[in-house]
């Protein structure tokens, strides 16, 4: 009873537009039989970023860069269970692999947009085997500016950053030991709306 | 076990399904500081002479929208250049308008009824000022139009800029990155037929000058 007048009230408040746009980041996990999707935690490093995208202008005209104002590349894995996300936060407290972490074996991007709403997916896959242990925070890294650029500045650091957290010490999922048998896969989903 | 009123109807709620709600409740005002979560707002505060009124909450359109998305998308390694001339995404000017009864949809790509030739007359000065916040970072946009510039009764306004409409990925070619699709138009309304703020008529004796900041917070 509860949970249909919940997801009623919800889809109503979200079909409104009021012109304020939400980024909010959706983490899907699976591993074999397991499969639950989270909910994000964003860091200083994406929301500044952010800012600093509206805050530059692009004059440059020749040099050589890599070039991606804040672009999610590729995710870390780790096993604390105690530490809290705080904004300021840039790495997992305790990856799982040298730090920041065992990459994943591969990663692919994909992106959906309509109106009032726009997604970007990062999935990530670990082979199996390839990562063990207790699987308690998670963490979305990439490309990040930390400046806004002005006149001939064009360039950016290619160094990533962690963007975004999920961690059971929130509450957002229970720490779960990966199952090596089969491969981890983590799809994490950043959509911009209108709320 | 415990009662609650829902919509005229009585639901019995079961102890568990109850502290459960509570929880949830008491878990969102715990992390109203920091949730994680991100949340773009726009607000607009109007000076004419003595005259000064807001901050009024702007409402953000597609084209706002749908870059921010491209340019999280984009990562682009090419050989020799930068992307140049055009900002992914850059508010750079704004403009007036008198409509007072079309509301802003998320569509819109213009102002209604622009004061003077479309998209509008443009300010006579521009300003740029980034700012931390306690728990975020906000963007500032300033325009000044001098006294006597513009006249008429406005009722909506917008801020205008550059905006991406593609993404680039990999290795691109010279052509593909000068210009980021090269796009310019309106990023955000602010309009009276919203009930954002009052139609007003412009004292042409004194400056207007509009401050348009843009606020990125964990909500």
């Amino acid at each position: 009873m509860l949970f249909n007048i919940k997801l009623v009230g919800g889809a109503r408040k979200r079909s409104k537009y009021t012109g304020r746009i939400k980024a909010e980041g959706w983490v899907e996990v699976i591993n074999g039989p397991y499969r639950k999707k989270f909910r994000n935690h964003f860091v200083d490093s994406a929301l500044f970023a952010l800012a600093y995208i509206l805050g530059s202008k692009w004059t440059a005209s020749a040099a050589s860069a890599v070039f991606a104002p804040l672009n999610p590349q590729t995710m870390y894995i780790g096993s604390d269970t105690s530490t809290k996300t705080a904004a300021t936060m840039t790495a997992l407290a305790a990856p799982i692999g040298s730090a920041p972490g065992t990459a994943p074996n591969s990663v692919s991007t994909s992106i959906v947009t309509q109106t009032g709403q726009s997604s970007f997916t990062l999935s990530a896959v670990w082979n199996a085997s390839t990562v063990t242990g207790s699987l308690g925070e998670m963490a979305l890294y990439g490309t990040a500016l930390t400046a806004a650029l002005t006149g001939s500045q064009g360039s950016q650091s290619t160094s990533q950053v962690m963007l975004s957290r999920l961690s059971a010490a929130d509450g957002d999922f229970s720490a779960f030991a990966i199952n090596t048998a089969f491969a981890l896969q983590i799809n994490w989903t950043i959509t911009f709306t209108f709320s | 076990m415990a009662w609650i009123k829902l919509f005229d109807r009585e639901v019995k709620l079961r102890p568990f399904v109850l502290s459960s709600t509570l929880r949830k409740i008491r878990g969102k005002w715990r992390d109203g500081k920091y949730t994680g979560r991100i949340v773009i707002t726009g607000s607009v505060e109007i000076t004419n002479g003595p005259n000064h009124a807001g901050p009024y909450r702007n409402h953000f359109v597609n084209n706002a929208l749908s870059a921010l998305m491209y340019i999280i998308m984009t990562n682009a390694t090419p050989a020799n250049y930068y992307f140049s001339n055009i900002s992914p995404l850059n508010p750079t000017t704004m403009y007036l308008g008198s409509d007072t009864s079309t509301k802003t949809t998320a569509s819109m790509t213009a102002l209604v009824a622009p004061i003077g030739t479309a998209p509008g007359t443009g300010p006579n000065s521009w300003n740029e000022t980034l700012q931390r916040l306690s728990n975020g970072s906000a963007v500032s946009y300033t325009a000044t139009w001098n006294a006597g510039t513009v006249s008429g009764t406005i009722g909506e306004m917008a801020l205008y800029g550059t905006f991406t409409q593609t993404y680039y990925y990999g290795s691109v070619s010279l052509s593909a990155v000068t210009s980021w699709g090269g796009h310019t138009g309106m990023l955000s309304r602010l309009s009276v037929a919203d009930g954002n703020f009052s139609a007003f008529t412009i004292n042409s004796t004194y400056p207007l000058v509009i401050v348009w900041t843009i606020q990125f917070v964990f909500a």
